[in-house]
């Protein structure tokens, strides 16, 4: 499959996986990808009091550059804002890690779900915000 | 975790190794002392080679139930295959006596290809879609038998899955037909018996390195009696009757002969003992729940096909890695498009990515089969441990909600669509 150095690691020792189950207005869930095209990937971003990111947590059903590059963001981006999480791009995300060129569409579904997460975690700051 | 060293080889259905009894049979034609004349020459060298080549013929004959002098020597089951194919179709449809071909679409690309070619060259073309067990009815052939029908060709053992097809019920049912029936036995031999001339068989493939014989050789069998006339594929000296020229290779050939007659020997007792150790597999993988086995429950002893569901295919294949096994689709390695045998049996593309052949033989142990169950189960439970659709799943989710079925194929009728290589 091609992963080799930091990727590798990642893939064989995850990071972050599981425990999807925080609720409140400081938590985004994300998913992208779907079951039938063999990539699916979910994303969870808890923000701290000063509203970075305080953890990420993930699933993935996926090949092993997704799991990889979920595993690697759920550590590389705690204690970023979230607008400097969101500008993360699957490209980038390829490029840091050395990720073969033709496994960068199951990268595309992390991108996804990630922004997916961002932009709920800013939904709920939006709403949660103004009642606190 | 064990190192890629220490992981068996489960892979008997794409190739196995020469059993030393063949090897060492095959060696004494490469001395100088050996046997090493030309099996056309009519000195005594010649004829010594002759003799090789008729014992070995003679062995082959009776693996498979049928007479020796019905044997052609080919490069192996793919030649065999395009031979029996190309040669039956061209020779009836030259004659104006049959335009139509019938095969089934989990057929081994040998035989879809060569059909293929059968159809670019204008001669109408169906191809089955078998069950989702791999099988294909009797009542089904019969309705797509044409008047016209030149030639049918259904293997005996799929490759992939180990699906095993009636064929004396399709020969039987052939037996009133003019259509010749061409049977693709790489796999079976050995492992399913084969019982040619009580079955009707005309024409049957043969593979020696499926066998614990060398690569490089394989029989086409050819019903002799009545003489079943072919169009050949190669021109030249004349040998084989002009069917396949070319001077006979009397090392292989002995070597396929010796490996035919092993495993004729051990036709009792082999197959059983696969059946158990690929029971031992399967219980083991099933245990993980959410596994699918495609083909039939209680087909070829040496071949066990099952998806795993909730896991990504390429992830699969790299946890496991070092694992002597065949991933995806298993006979065209070099083809990433999927198993078109699974796609036909209707199994969701994405199952059928995360799909394995583990094949059985003759040095397989308990042991190995553990140690190669123990590796796919360390697998998939990693995998499934982050994955999303595993925990819908343990949710009540199905795996034909999740997966969802393949769009259904063209039936009998469907002259496009198959695939295009």
């Amino acid at each position: 499959m091609g992963l080799w150095g930091v990727a590798l690691e990642h893939y064989h020792a995850p990071r972050n996986a599981n425990g999807l189950t925080a609720f409140g207005d400081r938590v985004g869930r994300g998913c992208a990808g779907a079951v039938q095209s063999g990539v699916e990937v979910a994303f969870q971003v808890v923000a701290s009091n000063d509203g970075r990111l305080a953890e990420l947590r993930w699933e993935c059903m996926g090949p092993p550059a997704a799991i990889a590059a979920a595993s690697w963001l759920s550590e590389e981006l705690r204690g970023v804002t979230p607008a400097d999480a969101g500008s993360w791009t699957a490209l980038a995300i390829g490029e840091v890690l050395h990720l073969p060129v033709e496994s960068m569409s199951s990268v595309l579904v992390v991108e996804d779900a990630l922004r997916a997460a961002l932009a709920e975690l800013e939904e709920h700051q939006r709403s949660g915000g103004s009642s606190s | 975790m064990s190192t890629p060293a220490e992981l068996p080889y489960l892979d008997y259905a794409a190739t196995t190794p020469v059993d030393p009894r063949v090897a060492e049979c095959m060696a004494a034609y490469l001395q100088r002392d050996g046997t090493f004349g030309n099996p056309a020459s009519t000195h005594r060298w010649g004829q010594a080679a002759a003799a090789c080549v008729e014992q070995a013929a003679a062995q082959v004959g009776a693996l498979i139930g049928a007479a020796p002098d019905g044997v052609v020597w080919t490069s192996g089951a793919t030649e065999a295959d395009n031979l029996a194919v190309l040669g039956a179709a061209r020779f009836v449809r030259e004659r104006g006596r049959g335009n139509h071909v019938l095969s089934v679409r989990t057929e081994h690309p040998a035989v879809l290809g060569a059909v293929e070619q059968l159809r670019r060259d204008g001669m109408d073309v169906t191809l089955l879609t078998p069950s989702a067990d791999g099988s294909v009815s009797v009542d089904q052939l019969g309705e797509a038998l044409r008047d016209d029908t030149a030639l049918v060709s259904v293997m005996h053992v799929n490759n992939e899955t180990g699906a095993v097809q009636d064929i004396a019920a399709i020969g039987s049912l052939l037996r009133e037909h003019r259509a010749c029936l061409h049977v693709d036995a790489a796999q079976s031999a050995g492992r399913v018996p084969i019982r040619v001339e009580d079955w009707g068989v005309d024409l049957l493939s043969l593979s020696a390195h499926k066998l614990y014989g060398p690569k490089g050789v394989g029989v086409l069998w050819v019903r002799p009696r009545p003489r079943l006339r072919l169009s050949p594929l190669l021109h030249g000296g004349g040998q084989q009757g002009g069917l396949r020229p070319g001077t006979l290779a009397p090392h292989l050939i002995a070597g396929m002969g010796e490996a035919c007659a092993l495993a004729d020997n051990a036709i009792e007792g082999e197959p059983p003992r696969l059946r158990r150790l690929r029971e031992r597999f399967r219980k083991c993988v099933t245990d993980l729940d959410a596994v699918v086995l495609n083909g039939q429950p209680n087909g070829s002893p040496h071949i066990l096909n099952v998806s795993f569901g909730c896991v990504n295919g390429d992830a699969l294949r790299l946890d496991i890695e070092g694992l002597g096994v065949s991933a995806g689709s298993a006979c065209s390695a070099s083809n990433r498009g999927g198993s078109h045998v699974l796609r036909a049996m209707g199994v969701p593309d994405a199952l059928a990515h995360s799909t394995l052949r583990v094949s059985f033989g003759r040095w397989t142990t308990e042991t190995e089969v553990d140690t190669a169950a123990q590796c796919v189960v360390a697998a998939v439970r990693r995998l499934r441990a982050f994955s999303p659709s595993w925990r819908r799943y343990q949710g009540g989710a199905s795996l034909d909600g999740m997966y969802g079925r393949n769009a259904p194929l063209a039936g009998v009728s469907g002259e496009q669509g198959e695939q295009q290589r």
